[in-house]
C-alpha cells in the first residue's frame, strides 16, 4: 500500500503525544497490557487518538507499542488480533480527516545476543509478524529503540515485507548514547544506509536536553529528523513532568534549524502539547539539509571517519596461515576472536574478516565470526568474501555500517555485489580489475575505478561509500608495477575524489626483510593518497608509520594520538622488568601466576630440553601441585586459574615449537563443553576449558545458550567421549536435564559431567549425569577417569 | 517511580575477594596488582543505576498484592518478609551492559582477568543495592525498612521477573530485561523487594534467617554473603 497522502510533501508533520500517559490517566493499572484495550475497550483508544487528531496531529501511532509475541504471551489475544484492532481503532479515529495511521512498534523487551539470548533471526521474525499484521497502516514507526541491531532487524523485516514508509526513533541518554552504547552517528549512518525515510529521537529526555543529540544527528544524515520528546524531566516524587506546552514548543522550535520535520510528544505530553506544536510550526519552513556526509563506517559504538589514514587489520584471513586454517576446520572461534583483540590492541581501527576456506560452510562461519567479533571488540568490520551469498549473510547480522570487500570492474561482480551494498547501506571496496585481469597501467586502472564509481552511483550508492583498491603487485615479480599502483592511487584520490584502499603486505612477497619493504611502500602510498592501508597492525613499524604520518601531516592535532600510543612504552618496559624475578624457574612462575615470565622461561628451556620433557616433568607436575593445594584449601580458585593461565602461555610456546618441527601434538581426548540453553553465565565453563586444555584435552567449546541438539551433534561429529554441561541458575537446570535426555535418546556414546553453582551431586544423578564436578579441578579428574589416565 | 544513576569510586574489595573465591583470605601482592588494574577497568565502564517504585500492599490468600498494579508477590517467604509492612518498594539495579562486554573480552584471552572482573562486578552491584536502600530510606524517612529480598529467593517465584520489570518499566529506564529463563540481562543486575513499615522491622539480613543456612559454605567458614552471621 502506497501512502495516498504524501507526508513528506508537508512542511512539517505533527505526530501525536503520549499514549501510555493517557491510558494511565484512564485507570490502566501498572503492569496491565495496554494493547489488550484495543479489543476490550476500543472506544477508549479511538477517543485518545481523536483527541490528538483534534489537536492537529498529522499522524497518530497505533496502540501497539508492545504488541510482539514475547510481550503478548499472556495477553489472551494473538499479535495479529491486537494489531489489527489497534490499526482499526486508529483508522476509525482518522475518518473524515487526512491524518495518517502509523503502525507503532517498540522494542521486543528482551536483549539480543550477546548480552541477552534473543537471536537476530528471532527478532526479525517477531517484527515480521507485527509488520504483516499491521499491513493496513500508512506508515511504520519504530520507536524507543536502544539496540541498533534490534532496530536493524525491524527495519529489514519492514523493508522485506511491506512497501510502507519507515520512521525510526531511538532513545538517547544525556551522554548521547543509548543504553546499549549506540552512538548518534552510528544510528544515523546505519539507518540512512538501510533506506529508512526519517530518523530521530524519542523519550528519555525533554526537548531541551535532546537538543545536542539532534544537533549531532543532523551532522550525519540527509534524512528529515524526528523529535518526539518527553514533557521535560519527571519530578522524582510526583512523577509529573516539568515543562508546559508552550515551553515545550519553544524548545522544539530551537531544533528546527537542524532539519527537524517530524515533531511530537512522548511521556508526559498530552493534546495540549501537540496543539502548541501545530501553532509553533505554522510560522516556520522545514530546513532541508543538502550537506555532504563524511566518509565513515561504524559499529554501534564506534564511528571511524575516514578523514586521514585509518588502519585496517588484515589478520583475520586464513590465506597462508596454517593455524588459522586449523582453527576454521575445528570451529575454533576463540582463535579468531583472539586475532581480533590482538589487532585492536596493535592499533587496528577496522578489521577485515575473511573466513573463506575449502571444506567449510563459509556462510555459517562468516555469520558466527561477525557476531563473535562484534561481541568483543568495538571497531567496525570489513566483510571479505568472493561469494555474494556470504556477503549478504554477513551484511544482515552486522551491527552498524560495514565495508564490503569487494566488488570489481567485471559486469557480473558489479551486478551482484552493488545491489547488496545498496540494500544494506554499506561502504564498498572497488578493485581495479575486470574481465581482462589487472591492467598494467595506472590510467587503465583509473578507468575501471571510474566505471565502478558510475555504476555504484546508478545503484544509488552515495559517492562517499566507494573506496577504490588500485591493487598492490609483488615488487619482486613486477617491479615496474609498483610505481603504476602508486600513480593510480594518486589519480583516483585527486581526480575522482574517492577514498583509497591497498593491501600493503603483498608488495614484499618473495623478498628478504619484508618488513622494511612493506613499511617503505606504506609510507610512499600514504603520501600518494592512501586512506585505508590493510596491514598487520601487530607489526609495530607498520601501525607506527601510519601514526607518524598522521602526526607529520598535521592530521593528528597536537600529536595527541601519537603521544597516547607511545608515551607509556618506555615505562611499560621498565615495569615489565621489575616483575621478572631472579628465579628463572617455570614451576615458580606457574605457582606465582607470572604469565609473561612463564612463556619466556619456556622459550629458554626449549633450547636445552625436549618439549615433551618440559610438559611431563615441569608443567603437569606444577599444575598438579596447584590442583592439590586447591583441594587442600591452601590456595583458592583465582590462584588456580592464574597458574593455569601461565601453564597455558607455556603450552602455547611449546605448541608453536612442535608445529615448527612438523611433529604432532599429543591429544588425550576430546571434550565437548557447553553452557546450556537459556543460560548466559559461561565463566565457569570457560575456566574448566582452560584447565582441560592444559591437561592436553581437546575442547570443543560450544559457548553459552546452546541448543540441546547442537550438543548432541557436536558429541557425535567429534566422537567425544565426554560432554561437560554448565548451568548457573536454577531456571536453566531443566535445560541441562533436557540436553542429557536428548543425548541418551540418540544413544550418543559419551559420558556427561555437569557443574555449576546451584548443582548438587544428588541432583546431577537425578537428571542422568554420569559425573558431578564441584569445581574446575574435579572436571579434569573426571576427564582423566573417562579417558583412562 | 524514581531512577538514580550513581558513581562508585571503589569496589568493596573484601566482598569481591569472596566472590572471586579467595574465601576470607587476601590475595598476594602479585595478584593484588592485577586486581587493582581490573578494578580500574571496571570502574571505567560501569554505570550503576537503580529504579524503584513504592506501593501500598494488601495481603491476601494469593500473596502480597501491590495496590495499583497487576502484581501479586507470591510465596511464603516474601509474605513473611513483608508481614509487618504497610508498603513495599520494588527495585531493579544494574551496573550496565558494558560490564558484560568487558568480562566477555577478558574471557577470550585472559580468563583470570574475567574471574577477577566477575567478582568485582558482583561486589559492585551489591554495593549499588546498599546505596539504593539508603536512598530509599532517605526519601521515606518516616518508615523503617526490611532488608532486600531478591526475586527468586526462597519460594519467591523467578517467573515474577517479567511482570516485575514491566511495572518498573526497567527495560526502558535502566535497560534491564529478562530472557525466557527469567535470567536478568545485563547479567550484573538485581531485582528485589524491600518492605516499609512504621513499626520496627528486621532491617538486616543475616545467616540465621537465610534459606541456605544449612548448606552454605561461606557461613560454615565463619563468613557471610552480605549480612551478618
Amino acid at each position: 500500500m502506497v501512502v495516498n497522502n504524501n507526508i513528506f510533501d508537508r512542511e512539517f508533520v505533527v505526530l501525536d503525544g503520549a499514549m501510555g500517559t493517557m491510558l494511565q490517566a484512564r485507570g490502566l493499572e501498572l503492569g496491565g497490557i495496554p494493547e489488550v484495550l484495543n479489543i476490550t475497550n476500543p472506544d477508549m483508544i479511538t477517543e485518545i487518538h481523536k483527541e490528538y487528531i483534534n489537536a492537529g496531529s498529522n499522524i497518530v501511532y497505533t496502540n501497539t507499542f508492545g504488541a510482539n509475541r514475547y510481550k503478548m504471551k499472556d495477553a489472551g489475544h494473538s499479535v495479529e488480533e491486537l494489531i489489527a484492532a489497534g490499526v482499526s481503532n486508529a483508522r476509525k479515529a482518522c475518518e473524515g480527516t487526512d491524518t495518517l495511521v502509523a503502525l507503532d512498534i517498540g522494542p521486543i523487551g528482551q536483549l539480543l545476543e550477546p548480552t541477552g539470548t534473543l537471536s537476530f533471526e528471532e527478532a526479525y521474525d517477531m517484527f515480521k509478524q507485527q509488520i504483516i499484521a499491521g499491513k493496513d497502516a500508512d506508515v511504520i514507526v519504530f520507536e524507543t529503540m536502544t539496540d541498533l541491531l534490534e532496530l536493524k532487524a525491524g527495519v529489514l523485516a519492514a523493508k522485506e515485507n511491506s512497501e510502507l514508509p519507515i520512521l525510526c526513533t531511538m532513545t538517547f541518554e544525556q551522554n548521547m548514547r543509548t543504553f546499549t552504547g549506540c552512538s548518534v552517528s552510528a544510528m544515523a549512518l546505519t539507518l540512512e544506509g538501510l533506506g529508512v525515510d526519517a530518523i530521530g529521537v524519542n523519550c528519555s529526555l525533554g526537548p531541551k536536553e535532546l537538543k545536542p543529540v539532534v544537533e549531532e544527528m543532523s551532522k550525519w544524515t540527509r534524512l528529515p529528523i524526528i523529535v518526539k520528546a518527553n514533557a521535560g524531566l519527571p519530578d522524582p516524587v510526583t512523577n509529573t513532568y516539568d515543562i508546559t506546552p508552550s515551553q515545550f514548543a519553544e524548545y522544539m522550535e530551537e531544533m528546527l534549524e537542524y532539519g527537524v520535520k517530524f515533531v511530537g510528544g512522548c511521556c508526559g505530553t498530552s493534546p495540549e502539547y501537540i496543539k502548541s506544536l501545530v501553532e509553533m510550526t505554522s510560522s516556520h519552513k522545514y530546513v532541508k539539509t543538502d550537506k555532504t556526509i563524511e566518509a565513515a563506517v561504524c559499529s554501534a559504538t564506534d564511528t571511524v571517519v575516514i578523514n586521514g589514514p585509518r588502519i585496517i587489520g588484515e589478520r583475520i584471513n586464513p590465506t597462508g596461515k596454517k593455524k588459522f586454517k586449523e582453527a576454521l576446520l575445528n570451529n575454533d572461534m576463540d582463535y579468531i576472536l583472539n586475532q581480533a583483540v590482538e589487532q585492536v590492541n596493535g592499533g587496528a581501527e577496522i578489521l577485515d574478516v575473511n573466513v573463506g576456506l575449502p571444506g567449510i560452510d563459509e556462510k555459517e562461519m562468516m555469520i558466527r565470526a561477525i557476531k563473535g567479533v562484534q561481541s568483543i571488540v568495538e571497531v567496525p568490520l570489513q566483510i571479505d568474501s568472493t561469494i555474494p551469498e556470504v556477503l549478504e549473510a554477513a551484511l544482515r547480522v552486522y551491527c552498524g555500517k560495514p565495508i564490503v570487500n569487494s566488488v570489481n570492474g567485471e559486469e557480473k561482480s558489479l551486478d551482484t555485489v552493488l545491489p547488496l551494498v545498496k540494500k544494506y547501506g554499506a561502504a564498498v571496496v572497488g578493485l581495479t580489475l575486470d574481465e581482462g585481469g589487472i591492467p598494467k597501467k595506472a590510467e587503465e586502472r583509473f578507468a575501471i575505478a571510474e566505471k565502478i564509481l558510475n555504476r555504484a552511483l546508478e545503484y544509488g550508492i552515495p559517492k562517499e561509500n566507494i573506496y577504490i583498491d588500485c591493487l598492490t603487485l609483488t615488487a619482486s615479480a613486477e617491479q615496474d608495477g609498483v610505481v603504476e599502483t602508486l600513480k593510480a592511487v594518486n589519480m583516483v584520490k585527486t581526480r575522482l575524489g574517492l577514498k583509497t584502499v591497498l593491501g600493503v603486505s603483498n608488495i614484499s612477497f618473495g623478498l628478504p626483510n619484508r618488513e622494511l619493504i612493506n613499511h617503505t611502500f606504506l609510507t610512499l602510498a600514504l603520501e600518494n593518497g592512501l586512506d585505508l592501508p590493510i596491514i598487520n597492525p601487530n607489526v609495530a613499524t607498520m601501525s607506527g608509520s601510519v601514526r607518524a604520518y598522521r602526526l607529520l601531516k598535521g592530521i593528528d592535532k597536537n600529536s595527541q594520538e601519537y603521544i597516547e600510543a607511545y608515551n607509556n612504552v618506555a615505562t611499560g618496559a621498565a615495569k615489565a622488568q621489575t616483575v621478572v624475578s631472579d628465579k628463572r624457574d617455570l614451576a615458580y612462575a606457574i605457582s606465582k601466576g607470572l604469565k609473561n615470565e612463564g612463556a619466556d622461561i619456556t622459550r629458554e628451556l626449549l633450547k636445552e630440553k625436549d618439549s615433551m620433557e618440559i610438559v611431563n616433568d615441569i608443567l603437569i607436575p606444577a599444575l598438579d601441585e596447584a590442583g592439590s593445594k586447591f583441594e587442600a584449601g591452601k590456595i583458592f580458585l583465582p590462584q588456580l586459574i592464574l597458574s593455569a593461565e601461565v601453564a597455558q602461555a607455556a603450552f602455547a610456546v611449546i605448541k608453536e615449537e612442535i608445529s615448527k618441527n612438523g611433529s604432532q601434538t599429543v591429544e588425550k581426548g576430546k571434550v565437548v563443553l557447553a553452557t546450556v540453553k537459556g543460560d548466559i553465565h559461561d565463566i565457569g565453563k570457560n575456566i574448566v576449558k582452560v584447565l582441560l586444555e592444559n591437561y592436553g584435552y581437546k575442547v570443543i567449546d560450544l559457548g553459552k545458550d546452546v541448543d540441546y541438539q547442537e550438543v548432541v551433534d557436536a558429541a557425535i561429529t567429534h566422537k567425544a567421549k565426554l560432554v561437560g554441561l554448565s548451568a548457573l541458575m536454577t531456571t536453566t537446570l531443566v535445560s541441562m536435564k533436557e540436553t542429557i535426555a536428548l543425548l541418551r535418546e540418540n544413544n550418543v556414546d559419551c559420558k556427561v559431567v555437569v557443574g555449576g553453582a546451584v548443582l548438587t551431586e544428588s541432583y546431577a544423578k537425578e537428571i542422568g549425569a554420569d559425573y558431578y564436578a564441584k569445581d574446575a579441578k574435579e572436571s579434569v579428574d573426571v576427564a582423566k577417569l573417562v579417558y583412562g589416565e | 517511580m524514581q531512577i538514580q544513576e550513581i558513581e562508585l569510586k571503589a569496589v568493596n574489595r573484601a566482598e569481591a575477594y569472596r566472590y572471586m573465591g579467595f574465601g576470607n583470605t587476601e590475595p598476594d601482592e602479585n595478584i593484588m596488582k592485577i586486581i587493582d588494574e581490573k578494578e580500574k577497568e571496571l570502574l571505567g565502564v560501569m554505570r550503576p543505576k537503580f529504579i524503584f517504585d513504592c506501593f501500598d500492599i494488601n495481603k491476601n490468600d494469593k500473596g502480597v498484592e501491590l495496590i495499583g498494579t497487576t502484581l501479586t508477590l507470591k510465596g511464603e517467604a516474601v509474605s513473611n518478609h513483608l508481614k509487618d509492612c504497610d508498603k513495599a518498594v520494588i527495585m531493579c539495579a544494574t551496573i550496565s551492559q558494558d560490564v558484560d562486554k568487558l568480562i566477555r573480552q577478558n574471557e577470550i584471552s585472559n580468563i583470570f582477568g574475567a574471574l577477577v572482573l566477575d567478582g568485582l562486578a558482583n561486589a559492585a552491584v551489591e554495593q549499588l543495592c546498599d546505596v539504593a536502600e539508603l536512598f530509599i530510606s532517605a526519601t521515606m524517612p518516616e518508615y523503617n525498612r526490611t532488608w532486600r529480598f531478591g526475586v527468586g529467593y526462597g519460594d519467591f517465584p523467578m517467573d515474577t521477573q517479567k511482570e516485575f520489570l514491566n511495572i518498573l518499566n526497567a527495560p526502558k529506564y535502566v535497560g534491564v530485561c529478562a530472557n525466557d529463563n527469567n535470567i536478568l540481562t545485563p547479567r550484573k543486575s538485581v531485582t528485589c523487594v524491600i518492605g516499609l513499615s512504621k513499626k520496627e522491622v528486621d532491617g538486616e539480613a543475616s545467616c540465621s534467617k537465610c534459606n541456605f543456612k544449612d548448606k552454605c559454605a561461606i557461613s560454615k567458614e565463619g563468613g557471610s554473603c552480605g549480612g551478618k552471621q
